[in-house]
């Protein structure tokens, strides 16, 4: 018998110590963890035990359980159920927090929350028995597996607190036994081997315990008893039917805050107007907020969501000369883009503007001269980069360079993107100006500078008050923490360039603000555009609670810099309350890059052909909300099919709907109600009033599992019950039939309601089949019987199409950007209604891979020559013709999924 | 060779949890090439492992397309096997595996 081990490795350290106890005689070798010692294993694996017999164990446990075989000793069913618990439960939550905490550098307490329990669990369980060993007397395969996995624990330096006394005694009688302390010295030497292992781990693989990863956390939700009491009560409401609900608030622009009523005002970060957004950008601030907002209205609140463009700074400038156009131009062009980006999103602003405007300029410039008159500016000579080259100052975005801190080599002037520290853009390493790649030389220019440090005080006291009182995300919380623990330094205000608020004084006459000065200031021009009364929402945080959405790279500027601004200003301005941050969203495995032509763009969703609720739906369900998640197409389609179409669909449709107009006429049946139909509204409302409570702290994704679990515990309910069969029975039979019909429908006209903030044409669609009325879309915490015996429901057909393979497979290798810069836009261009061969033909399509792969290399050359535009234009032409012949010839047609996908209506 | 069959059940039951965090391509990809040469999971016998691991694939494989079948063919050819056992599949749906390949141009 060989054993094959590797350092590091905890499960190693379980094989060697197996071997230690139970001095099984076998042959030791230490390989390197990328070896592959398991002849049929994709991945390479250790600890892996080569049996004389040709057969390879390579799961630690079945290691270590075998060699406890060997030694004669009986397994019983305890050391088996310890073993298997280990290998579900115990070691992927322990790989969870070992990697948060050594790899990706997190606090320890983040994943300790599972483990607690499970530690609660062994620590019991010994303390129960009162025995030294897990199963028995003796040391048996469990305590070794289990030792196995909580010794890196421990050498990782967590400590366990005294409520794990029993455990810890355990833990620390093995760990220092001979054959323990042997395994760790071989396997375990030092903690930085244990780094270096969780490091070749696929990343996938410790966090989907609980992080990133965009399954459901199972939570005890379903298995909530209710009391009697609790379903009397739900019963109760149930009865009141819809007139016991308040009807739904009609707003009126202007939407001004009003006394005694809760006043919210939401914005979420405004978008850049260079850019089409991506799908990160509309989950990370747009849709969140919308969906927040949607759900406000859903409650009664007053509410106001305002949103718009960045327009200032100089990337407009700079990309208004790549176009020939002005700024202005360039903003118009762009601004319109979002807007409609955001409008097929469905996106409910009650006003998306831009700062762009004279109310902007009075705005920012009354600001700024409270500032100066209440001396929190200060005056200081800069030292710029300014490209010769080019004529002018460079903006921190458009130099590049070595990060001085971290040595990150495309550091960004104001940021880098590796270490995520600012910078000072003349601090960086062998700058380079972007445009072009000349080296920039320093010169010095006069500038004015918000004195934060002077401001320090008054922030410190006033976000100790936010905190208090306000839903902050914790990442919006630490960002902003470790920010003031830097220590706050003065921040340029302003710039040298054009495209700006002018700066109001003489001596600074050709300078402008700097944008992110003048950006946040864009939620108060925003909202004086949308209204005169403007004030009424921004200098009044007495009645205003003000929730802002972003993105956590964000967060600096609404958390410290901007409330400086405002603090500093002193003139009673509605300071942040909730501010609400996510983690970033990734694109398949990697970043969304706009440059690399890879991951959708706002722009594209639609031509995917997937309804933009699903899009919705989707990026909501994988919102990241504490960690980083990812977009991924398998995913999408595997939750559009499963969730949406499975679940919900099948529901609300295939079941509640579709059995009213079959059996009952499309009328509403008579329900009498029974113990297992309270039942099931008790669980519907606890389950309504779990999502209530998640949506007023902002959990967006946990109130979206809630909808989706009620809808099934609508399925379980229709699937026990067979009204379908029962109408066919008996009057009793059919009566029952009736009631679950009934009941069921009812059920989903509350998910349509539910659903509201989340699918909104979805929940309409739903709403008119069953011909709700208008008056439902109003929550509370009670489910109401909104559609009494005798309502007649209208045609009901499917709310979900079912995503296919190919067609997802298509879409991913359309985003995956692996096509070279030229001709990726030659894959967005469609070919048009043309003749279209069947099944493609293989040996013209090569020929033309060829041709295309040849003119885009030519065009490469062109452009390298810096030959003149014109040829170069006609040759890009030539390529765009190729490569339509190609996607011709292969027989795809890029626009066929877009029919497929389209809705019913 | 009991002990081995009974562990390399719990084994295998355990490689496929574990496989599960990865993508179910590659998990299943393992267990195709390790099925290579294979009839059962464990020896030349029908034993506990082919049951439990007959019931843990069950809802992937379920969710195959005939393409992806045709792919993991050693696995398919196991999971036929399997559950034409008498009583292995119980409520379970018989899950259809076409004899002649329909893709074979792909290999």
């Amino acid at each position: 018998m060989k054993l094959y081990l590797g350092e590091g490795s905890p499960g190693s350290l379980k094989a060697l110590a197996a071997v230690e106890v139970t001095g099984v005689r076998v042959q030791l070798q230490f390989v390197s963890l990328e070896e592959h010692v398991v002849p049929y294993l994709t991945q390479p694996k250790v600890p892996a035990l080569h049996l004389d017999g040709g057969n390879v164990l390579f799961s630690a446990n079945a290691i270590c359980q075998y060699l406890f075989t060997l030694t004669g000793k009986d397994q019983c069913d305890l050391t088996n159920q310890w073993l298997e618990w280990e290998a579900t439960e115990l070691e992927p939550a322990v790989l969870a927090v070992l990697y948060s905490a050594m790899v990706q550098g997190k606090s320890k307490e983040e994943g300790l929350g599972v483990l607690r329990k499970l530690l609660i669990h062994v620590n019991q369980s010994l303390l129960k028995t009162s025995n030294p060993y897990l199963a028995g007397n003796s040391v048996s395969a469990a305590d070794i597996v289990l030792w196995g996995s909580l010794y890196p624990l421990l050498s990782a330096s967590v400590s366990l607190t005294e409520e794990f006394k029993t455990l810890n005694c355990w833990l620390q009688n093995l760990s220092s036994s001979e054959p323990c302390q042997k395994a760790a010295d071989a396997a375990l030497k030092d903690a930085h081997l244990l780094k270096v292992y969780l490091q070749k781990l696929p990343v996938p693989a410790p966090l989907s315990q609980k992080p990133t990863c965009n399954e459901p956390e199972e939570e005890a939700s379903t298995e909530h008893a209710f009391s009697e009491e609790e379903v009397a009560a739900a019963f109760q409401a149930w009865l009141k039917g819809r007139e016991a609900s308040p009807k739904p608030r009609q707003f009126q622009h202007p939407i001004l805050p009003e006394k005694n009523q809760k006043n919210i005002l939401i914005t979420s970060a405004l978008p850049y107007v260079n850019n089409v957004p991506h799908l990160g950008n509309i989950i990370g601030c747009v849709l969140s907020a919308d969906v927040f907002a949607r759900y406000c209205r859903l409650r009664n609140w007053n509410i106001l969501y305002i949103c718009g463009t960045d327009e200032y700074g100089t990337a407009t400038e700079t990309k208004a000369m790549e176009e020939g156009l002005t700024p202005q131009q360039i903003c118009d062009k762009y601004n319109a883009i979002h807007s409609q980006i955001y409008q097929w999103f469905n996106i409910s602003f009650d006003y998306f503007g831009r700062t762009t405007t004279h109310q902007q300029t009075e705005i920012a410039q009354d600001i700024f001269r409270r500032l100066l008159d209440r001396n929190f500016l200060l005056n200081d000579v800069v030292e710029q980069l300014k490209c010769e080259a080019c004529n002018r100052f460079l903006a921190d975005r458009f130099v590049e360079g070595v990060c001085p801190l971290c040595n990150y080599e495309e550091a960004r002037g104001d940021q880098c993107d590796k270490c995520g520290k600012l910078i000072n853009a003349i601090e960086l390493k062998k700058p380079v100006c972007k445009i072009c790649k000349a080296t920039p030389v320093v010169q010095s220019s006069q500038h004015l500078f918000l004195d934060l440090p002077k401001l320090e005080g008054t922030l410190e006291k006033w976000l100790e008050q936010s905190w208090a009182t306000g839903d902050w995300t914790a990442n919006a919380r630490y960002i902003t923490r470790s920010w003031i623990r830097d220590g706050l330094k003065p921040r340029c205000i302003t710039r040298d360039l054009k495209w700006g608020t002018p700066v109001p004084l003489k001596e600074f006459e050709d300078k402008v603000f700097y944008v992110w000065f003048d950006a946040p200031i864009g939620y108060l021009s925003i909202t004086a555009c949308y209204t005169d009364q403007w004030e009424k929402w921004w200098k009044n945080p007495e009645q205003v609670q003000l929730y802002q959405f972003m993105a956590k790279d964000n967060v600096p500027f609404h958390s410290v810099v901007f409330p400086c601004s405002q603090l500093g200003a002193e003139d009673n301005y509605t300071l942040v309350n909730h501010l609400i941050a996510t983690e970033y969203l990734n694109y398949e495995d990697g970043k969304f890059s706009k440059s690399r032509g890879v991951g959708v763009f706002g722009d594209m969703a639609k031509d995917t052909g997937i309804p933009a609720d699903i899009w919705r739906f989707y990026l909501l369900f994988i919102r990241p909300e504490g960690q980083d998640s990812a977009f991924s197409w398998n995913d999408l389609l595997l939750k559009n099919n499963s969730e949406l179409l499975n679940n919900l669909g099948n529901f609300i449709n295939s079941r509640a709907g579709m059995f009213v107009c079959k059996f009952f006429e499309g009328r509403v049946p008579e329900m009498e109600l029974n113990a297992e139909d309270k039942r099931l509204i008790a669980q519907v409302t606890w389950e309504l009033q779990q999502s209530n409570q998640f949506l007023e702290k902002v959990r967006i994704r946990d109130a979206l599992k809630c909808i989706l679990n009620i809808s099934r515990h609508g399925n379980q309910y229709i699937q026990v019950n067979e009204p379908w069969k029962r109408i066919k029975g008996d009057d009793a039979d059919q009566k029952r039939a009736g009631t679950v019909t009934g009941v069921a429908v009812n059920v989903a006209c509350l998910l349509s309601v539910m659903l509201q903030p989340y699918m909104p044409s979805v929940s309409a669609t739903i709403q008119e089949q069953l011909q709700a009325p208008q008056d439902c879309n109003v929550l509370t915490n009670q489910f109401l019987c909104t559609l009494p015996a005798g309502h007649r429901i209208g045609m009901v057909s499917p709310l979900f199409q079912k995503l296919e393979n190919d067609q997802i497979e298509s879409l991913r290798r359309r985003f995956s950007g692996q096509q070279p810069k030229d001709e990726k836009k030659a894959t967005e261009v469609k070919p048009g209604a043309a003749e279209v061969e069947k099944g493609g033909d293989l040996e013209r399509s090569k020929e033309l891979t060829q041709e295309v792969e040849k003119q885009g290399n030519l065009i490469r050359e062109l452009k390298m020559q810096k030959a003149e535009k014109a040829l170069i234009d006609a040759e890009v032409e030539k390529l765009l013709e190729l490569k339509k012949q190609l996607t011709l010839a292969e027989g795809k047609t890029p626009e066929a999924p877009a029919q497929k996908g389209k809705k019913k209506k | 060779m009991a002990a081995v069959a009974e562990l390399s059940s719990l084994e295998k039951t355990l490689g496929l949890r574990e496989g599960n965090k990865f993508s179910t391509q590659g998990d299943k990809q393992d267990l195709n090439r390790y099925l290579e040469d294979k009839v059962y999971l464990a020896g030349n016998s029908f034993t506990l492992a082919d049951i439990l691991m007959y019931y843990g694939l069950h809802p992937i494989i379920a969710e195959l397309t005939i393409q992806e079948k045709e792919k993991h063919v050693n696995v398919s050819r196991w999971f036929n096997h399997i559950q034409h056992y008498p009583n292995v599949r119980q409520h379970l749906s018989p899950i259809i595996f076409l004899k002649n390949r329909l893709y074979s141009s792909v290999y």
